[in-house]
């Protein structure tokens, strides 16, 4: 078991396959994890919780994951992952692969380095 | 005569007798109209472009001409002809009527354009649907020979074989997601060339090429005067829109309901709002999804390529069951109004 770097993240994927792998790799770095499988679920949580970063795929059985982000003031860290990036998408906001976006598949060790990028910057990361 | 004709091409003013026989025989389609916007006069020409309808004594909007915004989407035997029109004003006594000429327009898409480009829109979202599938199943494969490899460092058994074999099926995965991802590129999805369209005239497009497909249909139209232009592909917009009283429709008619459409502005964006009495609409992101259409009449691609057809023309498409007076359920098409050069 690691030990805690102090960190809470919350992932929000309806696939539970993905969901749980990332959960517990980032977990095995030392993050606090919770998961959410739904946009109704990742609410509730973030209604009653604090995260220093939320990691999120965007189409989501019960709603989009970058519409439920953007309903949020102010909004948290986050981190958009999808099989793919379309125009419509970057209509609500600026999405980056490599900073604030990751297609799917992808290797841990990438979505990790952005992570910690993402908990370690002061700055809007979004 | 002849001078009449000449006069007529190349300058604005026509102040002889009109030359009945000499519009008869024009190449062009050409129109009369008085100033109340009322067809006096049309050509042969005018009338093969009009298959079945009724010129002489016709109102232009009827017939789904706007000189304003030079160009006009007629049926035409079932299909949609797409034409330019050209307005020039033309004096008789103290009045000022016009005289119009239609030509086919190569600039605005016609049936077969819109039709390969409807095609293009539905394969490209079967293709956006199969990435987001399979490139669900494609991460897991990934994460779980990651988490393999970890297991077998952790437990201090990290044979190189089996990381080496390990490796070899994450590749495999990336290439699978690659083939994915060129097959998506397949269908980049272009609006081609656009128009300022009246959005009225766009709706009254709409309205005619929806019961000229579905037949008669309890529609009525609410259009909010001195709209500003919108740029479009008319042609797109005005298949989306028709697609979208389709949907309205057929979920309106199950509680034998009605629909409305109207225009409006707000905050310089153009409304166009399709409102079914009986259409019950909830607010989750399902039906945008081609692959997860739950709703038996609901058409969920065609719904998605809408949504994506109004993004493209940087608008957007909204539903609800709250936007509209007495909480109908609701299609709200906004679309960017265009602002006039002062």
């Amino acid at each position: 078991m690691s030990t805690s770097n102090g960190y809470r993240l919350l992932i929000v994927d309806d696939y539970k396959e993905v969901r749980s792998l990332v959960s517990r790799q980032l977990q095995r770095q030392g993050y606090e994890v919770v998961e959410a499988n739904c946009v109704t679920q990742a609410k509730k949580l973030l209604a009653s919780d604090v995260f220093d970063l939320v990691i999120t795929d965007v189409s989501l059985n019960d709603g989009n994951g970058i519409d439920m982000m953007a309903a949020i003031e102010p909004m948290p860290k986050t981190i958009f992952m999808s099989g793919y990036m379309q125009p419509s998408m970057t209509a609500t906001m600026e999405l980056e692969a490599g900073r604030n976006f990751i297609y799917k598949p992808f290797k841990i060790k990438t979505l990790a380095q952005m992570v910690g990028t993402a908990v370690n910057n002061d700055g809007d990361q979004n | 005569m002849t001078k009449n004709l000449e006069t007529a091409g190349t300058a604005s003013r026509l102040t002889d007798p009109l030359p009945a026989e000499f519009f008869e025989s024009a190449p062009d389609a050409t129109l009369i109209v008085n100033p109340a916007g009322v067809v006096m006069h049309s050509n042969r020409r005018a009338r093969t472009m009009f298959a079945g309808e009724e010129l002489v004594g016709a109102d232009t909007s009827r017939l789904g001409i706007s000189a304003d915004d030079g160009v006009a989407l007629v049926r035409n035997g079932g299909k949609l002809l797409a034409i330019d029109v050209v307005a020039r004003q033309i004096q008789l006594g103290h009045e000022s009527w016009q005289l119009l000429v239609l030509r086919d327009s190569p600039s605005v898409p016609a049936e077969r354009d819109l039709t390969r480009a409807w095609k293009n829109l539905a394969l490209g979202e079967i293709n956006n649907s199969l990435a987001h599938e399979l490139n669900q199943p494609l991460a897991a494969v990934t994460l779980h020979c990651e988490a393999a490899a970890a297991a077998a460092e952790d437990a201090g058994n990290a044979d190189p074989e089996l990381l080496a074999e390990l490796q070899r099926a994450t590749a495999q995965a990336f290439r699978a997601s690659n083939v994915v991802t060129r097959l998506r590129q397949l269908f980049v999805f272009d609006i081609g060339a656009t128009v300022a369209a009246w959005p009225n005239m766009l709706v009254q497009d709409a309205v005619r090429g929806f019961v000229a497909h579905s037949g008669p249909k309890d529609i009525s139209s609410r259009l909010a005067a001195g709209l500003p232009p919108v740029e479009v592909n008319a042609g797109l917009i005005v298949q989306a829109l028709i697609s979208l009283m389709g949907n309205a429709a057929s979920l309106a008619q199950s509680e034998h309901g009605s629909i409305e459409i109207a225009t409006e502005q707000s905050a310089g964006e153009v409304c166009i709002s399709i409102t079914g009495a009986g259409l019950q609409l909830d607010t989750d992101a399902q039906r945008f999804s081609p692959l997860k259409d739950r709703h038996a009449s609901w058409a969920g691609l065609e719904f998605a390529i809408c949504r994506r057809v109004i993004a493209a023309h940087g608008g957007r498409l909204e539903v609800s069951g709250q936007c509209c007076a007495g909480g109908k359920g609701c299609f709200c098409v906004r679309l960017p109004a265009q602002v006039r050069e002062q």
